[in-house]
């Protein structure tokens, strides 16, 4: 093992010891009862009429720190199209127009690209739905969305580039996610406008357990849905074309 | 040492796992995938953290309203750092695919001078 190596894994051991000295200053697992995290699951049910505390937490009690993240998902989806574009001695070519065979995908099996493209749709409707009740039940906006983006996994992974370019181009991308980030800040602007606060909760609370309940939760819930799944169908899109579709230009 | 603090210290062995993944690595893709690993261990962390026992999922739309839950907000967290976790590994793999086609290697080793 090279000087460097032996000296990093000696500092991992003395960070272990470190860690491990203070995770056990830690109350015993299960034991302790935290009084923050238990105020807000009260307040949650009580004064949001929302069913499902985590929905709760992120999108109204500390949505600000949700909208960070946002954010944060936006950026990363920016900077990967800005790092993975078409560079300066690069083409991009259609993927049927390739003649760069060792650059192709092995081609899919029947079984395979029938079973992806019957779960497509599945996938989608599957997706919206847990990312529309993230406020009554299990899910939220960010599971949906990495439920949705998946179908456009599928559809790459049935072999299709072309098609899920066609379903999904980046140009549509670009605006949805756009909707689904700039949705949120609106959001936050239009309470802050009728006098509640950043982000406060405006809208009527209706009954606990429905579909139509605990105000902005839904809606902040499904527009951060559309934000995730837009980026990271963005994402497998730029990965799909730098490795299938962008090659080298012939010398 | 004592097994009540046993899942704090499955956080720490994860965490230190991929650590020692990161600083012994020859290969900047297994240098991404030991950082995911090193991520997971603060989701483990968070959620045992927020965990009591004989309590349930923080979700009341089939259980009454004043069972015993555990901690909403470290599960929050949790959630969070999945997805900035998600975007800053996928915007890592980027820059490794773009180390590869100018330099042919993925060898950070070999990584040592600036280029324009």
């Amino acid at each position: 093992m090279s000087a460097r190596g032996f000296i990093g894994l000696a500092a991992v051991v003395l960070l272990g010891a470190w860690l491990v000295e203070g995770l056990l200053g830690l109350p015993g697992f299960g034991e302790d009862a935290p009084a923050y995290g238990l105020a807000l699951a009260d307040l949650a049910l009580a004064e949001r009429n929302a069913t499902n505390a985590v929905s709760a937490v992120l999108f109204d009690l500390r949505a600000l720190d949700t909208l960070g993240e946002a954010l944060a998902l936006f950026a990363g989806a920016a900077a990967v199209q800005t790092v993975l574009r078409e560079l300066a001695g690069e083409e991009e070519s259609e993927p049927p127009a390739s003649t760069a065979v060792d650059r192709r995908p092995a081609p899919t099996g029947d079984a395979v690209r029938a079973v992806a493209l019957w779960l497509v749709a599945p996938t989608v409707l599957y997706g919206a739905y847990i990312a529309a009740r993230g406020h009554v039940s299990v899910g939220g906006g960010f599971q949906g969305g990495a439920i949705v983006a998946a179908a456009v996994a599928l559809v790459f992974l049935a072999g299709r580039q072309a098609t899920m370019h066609h379903l999904a181009p980046e140009s549509a991308l670009d605006i949805t996610e756009s909707i689904g980030a700039g949705g949120f800040l609106v959001v936050g602007l239009v309470a802050l406008a009728t006098g509640a606060g950043f982000l406060g909760n405006v809208l009527p609370l209706g009954e606990a357990g429905r579909l139509l309940s605990a105000g902005t939760i839904g809606v902040l819930s499904v527009l951060i849905g559309l934000e995730a799944a837009s980026a990271l169908a963005t994402l497998i899109q730029k990965f799909v074309e730098q490795t299938v579709e962008i090659r080298q230009e012939e010398p | 040492m004592s097994a009540e603090h046993l899942p704090y210290l499955l956080a720490a062995w994860v965490l230190l796992t991929g650590l020692a993944g990161i600083v012994t690595s020859r290969d900047l893709v297994h240098t991404i995938m030991c950082l995911a690993v090193l991520q997971t261990s603060v989701h483990v962390l968070l959620l045992a953290i927020g965990y009591r026992h004989d309590a349930t999922a923080p979700i009341y739309d089939d259980v009454p309203a004043d069972v015993a839950v555990v901690d909403p907000v470290v599960q929050a967290l949790t959630v969070t750092d999945i997805v900035v976790g998600a975007a800053a590994t996928a915007l890592l793999l980027a820059f490794a695919v773009q180390v590869n086609k100018r330099t042919g290697s993925l060898d950070p080793a070999g990584l040592v001078a600036l280029r324009g």
